[in-house]
């Protein structure tokens, strides 16, 4: 393997960006027939290398040398929903009968290629009415029909349940068994150990660590990441409960992503997490919890309906990106009477209160005077969760806390979850990220298609089990 | 390639960009363009009458930029403040025209239904966006319309004055008028209410619960509504308050300036607001500057038909430029914006 | 960057080449500088502001005068025109019509160096010269020749508002048809504006339809919507004009028209100032001025014919000297008597 010359030679790279230097002089090699991780925080460059990579941006200097054609499979997917598997894998590319599309030669061309590669997946579909799942396998259909002999993929697994990960890796197993050269970006660190040969981390533009995965652990790729210890979990304690929220019979929302007869607790003093794959009906039971949306059925607080929200968007629901961190602070605080004295704002209070937030969940920022824009999303999230928790409050909804925040960001902002929950709030957690629903949760409910398909006990739980449900199998 | 569009995106570049169109409008005049701009600042600043001219037109669209600013920090596109002013003045002028009381009350009484009336009228707008989800430009708007003809009907038919040619209120008696600021110009204390007024705002931006909620409801209308902020009472008080300040400076206009309400009291101030509140970033304080700057073009636009025969609707076209070069400059601001987000979280 | 920055440079050499070949339009120094603001009727009236216009361009041709005109579009535009003038220091600011007068007064007591006239109404600043017109003379005479021509014996008036300055043309007017035959009928109209053309238009049918073949429309700029509705009338109808020589705007069909010549007042105010003693206080323009009267009536003449031109000339000549006395109020019309004349 190592003989041979690499199908991939990166030297050199750099690129700068206005305020920012995404990569800073990288060497990777990417070798014919192996699967390579690349895993990095976010805002580590993993994704500006990629699209170097591809060619899809120029670098500032270095110098990429590619045999063969190189296929890049986005984080996001940039199908088209109108349109059928067929059209969109040969988008551009269909085969013509003189100046009329051959239909007939394009569906078996499609087809064939599915099957070669093991991917289960009907040609006349519409995408739009795809599951998340099979829209990937489309994704990836579509850079293999250029027959790639280099593959990358972008967070290729970020929106799959367990079961079509497993489907997927699959796949791409097959695929660099037959000689590609395949590069994953990712943060999800189990799969790094399961599938990749190699792995390098980026830190801050730089490759860090280059290692062979046989060789290494979990924990040793996530310190490479975050460049020394993370930082210590809060241990859970044991709490009285007093139940907090009882939801009965909910149904909410449209027959997409809506809910569908939901019974639910939680107690003070305990985590419930809902497990389940993005788009099972979650948003429609945090709204309906929340009060956003109307809903039938019954939501009942023991103690008064004072809730404390972190949002599943932090950009558009919870913060407000041209306010200062102190500005922020307040938001959705603006009532409390500690900080609104009649018709006015308590200044001075607000701007205590952002300094401790700041203080408490270690938000990095010159101060609390720059506007919130300037921050990564890790410390966005941090003072959004400091926000929600600064006020003690009675029951917490936390929906997806660390999507998409570095490692160091997401261990404390769970931390400080545990923290609260120890001190006797009731939290419900939603997550699409089972891992994190396993170490947070007290209870697990899993959601699929509207409604709860089981429910579990922290002590009684079985991986295997819930991944199943969440997938929709018994 | 940066540096040139950093360089056109700030206000020294739009102020040369200006100039240099404006040169070129009025040579398609027919005049020289050194004629035009000293008559232009001779015009405007250059003796106490003149600056007299110029804070008069500063005051006259300092209020409806004012109410304009702050609907806009609320997200609002208020394109009323023209139908809100004249509303608010032609309440002040049918009191002030038809009855009778102590002066000081009456002055007082003028402008607080100056307020009342562009109150009203931003309301409607504001109840049709809460609670018919009416779009507010196209209401705003069509509002205006129905402002000019209303109080066209209004007054032709009750309030006409004895020797009023075209659509006039009686003249105020004289001790209905705001005192004069300075002497020997047209200039009255209404330019002191309007500066209150950019204090008050400035303060409820800063100070108070509501103007945050104002502002946030601007900035992130769903982090608004996830926060406990109640958008429909945002929605028609915002529209209410910004309608109340346009119609604050229609009456100031009625009893300092004009002392009768004419239907066409004004050339289109509560357009030129949209303009000034741009160009002062909707922030009080910078507002009053704009409106100086505005209130000087206005001025000297005059002086520059009178002495250098350049038609005053150039000045019209010089706004209208400005305008334009603004919105590229938000443009060109709000896109490199995006390219170092999209950098930084990649 | 470098493309952008020769096309600035073009730009720069172009305009300071463009300003260089512009002639300058300012006033040369010691030129007598007069200025004007117009009433909402604007240049184009046909009427009272171009009048006065012409009593400008007068000035300009015979003194050498530097003028400068500034329209009003609404009565808001007044106080900063007179102003706007007012700061470039003219030898004389015109205002033209007695909608200005308190705006004038106004800008004239702030500003009591400035010297200021004002048409058609009084004020008793001291830096304000009034004009007044005895618009009753000739609308003495106008209806008097209408009411010699009328077959029906049945004329109208039309006026702009009821206002006291409408008044002496409705009482001149009625006067004298009554001084040419008691028995004719007078109908009186107001429009209501002295800018709806359309609705002077409108009523002006009204009173042809009434059984009037002959309107005297002192209307402003909506004497010409009178002039309008004339156009299709049977021959033998007729409308009277007002202020300026309407009679060319549609030949044959204008009677004659009652000029009010206000040129003759602007161009003499500016000629006593550049003779050195400038015009003060209250000036009254009459027949006898020269600065009223009837047209030369060269389109309808023939259908006038001699006799009623000769009687018409004697009448004139009897208001010069003072043997007639046109009222200028309804009171004075209703105690008005016919005077015998040879």
């Amino acid at each position: 393997m190592s003989v041979s010359p690499p199908a991939l030679r990166l030297r050199g790279i750099r690129k700068a960006f206005p305020r920012v230097v995404a990569v800073d002089g990288v060497d990777l090699d990417l070798f014919a027939g192996e699967i390579h991780a690349l895993v990095g925080e976010n805002g580590a460059g993993k994704s500006t290398l990629a699209a170097i990579a591809f060619g899809e941006l120029r670098p500032d200097s270095g110098t990429v040398e590619a045999h063969g054609t190189v296929g890049l499979v986005h984080q996001h997917f940039e199908l088209v929903g109108r349109l059928r598997v067929w059209q969109n894998v040969l988008l551009g590319r269909e085969p013509r009968h003189g100046w009329r599309i051959d239909t007939d030669a394009a569906r078996k061309r499609v087809g064939d290629l599915a099957k070669a590669n093991d991917l289960t997946i009907d040609p006349d579909a519409l995408v739009e009415d795809l599951p998340v799942g099979a829209q990937q396998r489309v994704e990836l259909l579509r850079e293999l029909e250029r027959n790639p002999s280099i593959l990358l993929l972008d967070e290729p697994t970020a929106a799959l349940a367990p079961a079509e990960i497993q489907g997927f890796f699959g796949t791409v197993v097959q695929l660099a068994k037959r000689g590609t050269a395949v590069l994953i970006v990712t943060h999800k660190l189990q799969e790094v150990i399961a599938f990749s040969e190699r792995v390098s981390v980026m830190r801050h533009g730089k490759i860090v660590a280059a290692m062979r995965t046989a060789e290494t652990s979990v924990d040793a790729i996530a310190r490479a990441m975050v460049g020394g210890d993370l930082p210590r979990v809060a241990q859970r304690e044991t709490t009285t409960l007093r139940p907090c929220l009882t939801v009965r019979g909910l149904r909410a929302g449209g027959k997409e992503g809506g809910i569908d007869g939901i019974d639910l607790d939680v107690a003070s003093g305990e985590i419930a997490g809902i497990a389940g794959v993005e788009g099972n009906g979650q948003t429609a039971l945090a709204d309906s919890v929340a009060g956003m949306i109307p809903f039938r059925g019954s939501i009942a607080f023991s103690n008064g309906r004072k809730i404390s929200i972190i949002p599943q968007d932090r950009h558009v629901e919870g913060l407000v990106l041209n306010f200062t961190i102190a500005e922020n602070a307040v938001l959705g605080r603006q009532d409390l009477p500690g900080l609104r004295h009649g018709i006015l704002l308590d200044r001075a209070r607000a701007r205590r209160d952002a300094a401790a937030i700041v203080e408490r969940f270690d938000v990095r920022a010159p101060s609390i005077d720059v506007k919130v824009r300037t921050l990564s999303g890790g410390n966005q999230q941090k003072l959004l969760v400091g926000k929600a928790l600064i006020d003690e409050p009675p029951f917490i909804l936390a929906y997806n806390p660390t999507r998409g925040i570095d490692v160091g960001a997401a261990a404390l902002v769970q931390s400080r979850l545990l923290e609260a929950r120890n001190g006797g709030a009731a939290i419900l957690l939603i997550s699409f990220d089972l891992d994190e629903v396993f170490a947070l949760a007290d209870r697990i409910y899993v959601m699929y298609r509207g409604a709860i398909a089981g429910r579990f006990d922290r002590a009684g739980v079985d991986r295997a089990v819930i991944g199943r449900l969440m997938a929709g199998s018994q | 390639m940066r540096r040139a569009t950093s360089f056109i995106s700030g206000p020294l570049g739009a102020i040369v960009l200006v100039v240099a169109l404006m040169s070129v409008a009025m040579l398609v005049a027919g005049t020289s363009p050194i004629d035009g701009f000293s008559a232009l600042i001779v015009g405007s600043l250059g003796g106490r009458s003149q600056i007299g001219e110029t804070l008069v037109a500063t005051s006259a669209l300092l209020f409806p930029s004012l109410g304009v600013a702050l609907a806009f920090r609320a997200g609002l596109f208020n394109i009323g403040a023209e139908g809100q002013l004249l509303v608010g003045a032609m309440l002040a002028g049918a009191f002030g025209g038809f009855v009778s009381a102590p002066p000081v009350v009456a002055v007082v009484v003028m402008l607080v239904l100056g307020a009342i009336g562009g109150g009203f009228w931003g309301a409607i707008a504001g109840w049709m966006k809460a609670r018919l989800r009416a779009n507010e430009i196209i209401s705003t708007l069509m509002l205006n319309f129905v402002a000019q003809y209303l109080t066209l009907f209004v007054v032709t038919q009750w309030l006409l004055g004895p020797s009023a040619t075209g659509a006039e209120t009686p003249w105020l008696p004289n001790n209905y008028w705001l005192p004069t600021l300075i002497p020997h110009t047209r200039l009255s204390i209404g330019i002191l209410v309007a500066l209150a007024i950019a204090a008050a705002l400035q303060f409820l931006f800063t100070r108070t619960v509501l103007g945050y909620e104002m502002r946030v409801a601007g900035e992130a209308p769903e982090a608004a509504r996830r926060n406990g902020i109640n958008l429909s009472r945002i929605t028609w008080l915002s529209l209410a308050l910004s309608g109340a300040i346009a119609g604050v400076g229609g009456a100031t206009i009625v009893t300092g300036e004009l002392h009768r309400f004419n239907t066409q009291l004004s050339p289109g101030y509560g357009y030129i607001a949209i303009a000034v509140a741009l160009v002062g970033d909707l922030d009080p304080i910078k507002v009053c500057i704009a409106s100086f700057f505005f209130g000087i073009l206005e001025a000297g636009g005059l002086a520059m038909q009178a002495s250098a025969q350049v038609p005053k609707d150039a000045i019209h076209v010089i706004e209208g430029l400005i305008i334009l070069v603004l919105a590229a400059r938000r443009y060109v601001a709000q896109r490199s914006e995006r390219v170092e987000e999209a950098a930084a979280s990649s | 960057m470098l493309r952008s920055r020769a096309v600035f440079a073009a730009v720069a050499v172009a305009l300071i080449l463009g300003g260089c070949s512009l002639h300058h339009r300012g006033p040369l120094p010691g030129q007598l500088k007069l200025g004007m603001v117009t009433d909402v009727g604007g240049l184009g009236d046909h009427s009272f502001n171009d009048s006065a216009y012409r009593g400008l361009l007068n000035s300009k041709a015979k003194l050498g005068a530097y003028i400068q005109v500034l329209q009003s579009r609404s009565a808001a535009d007044y106080q900063p025109n007179l102003t706007a003038l007012t700061n470039l220091h003219f030898d004389m600011i015109y205002a033209i019509g007695f909608l200005m007068a308190r705006d004038l007064d106004q800008v004239a007591r702030a500003n009591p160096t400035q010297h200021y006239a004002i048409i058609d109404a009084v004020l008793d600043d001291p830096n304000v010269v009034s004009v007044t017109f005895k618009e009753e003379d000739g609308s003495f005479l106008a209806g008097a020749l209408a009411a010699m021509m009328s077959k029906t014996h049945h004329i109208s008036f039309l006026g702009g508002q009821d206002i006291p300055l409408l008044e002496k043309f409705e009482a001149g007017y009625v006067a004298g048809a009554r001084e040419v035959d008691p028995r004719t009928k007078v109908d009186v109209k107001y429009v209501g504006s002295f800018d709806d053309v359309a609705a002077g238009k409108e009523m002006t049918q009204l009173l042809f339809d009434g059984g009037s073949d002959i309107v005297y429309a002192a209307a402003g700029k909506a004497t010409l919507g009178a002039i309008d509705a004339v156009r299709t009338r049977p021959a033998g109808d007729y409308v009277i004009g007002v202020d300026s020589d309407q009679d060319a705007l549609l030949p044959g069909k204008i009677l004659t028209s009652m000029v009010k010549k206000v040129y003759v007042a602007v161009f003499d105010i500016a000629k006593a100032i550049k003779d050195g003693h400038p015009l003060h206080g209250h000036i009254v323009l009459g027949l006898k001025q020269h600065a009223i009267g009837l047209t030369d009536f060269r389109f309808t003449r023939k259908q006038i014919g001699p006799a009623r031109l000769a009687r018409l000339a004697i009448i004139e000549r009897a208001i010069e000297d003072g043997r007639i006395v046109p009222p200028y109020t309804r009171a004075g019309e209703a105690a008005f008597k016919p005077v015998p004349l040879p």
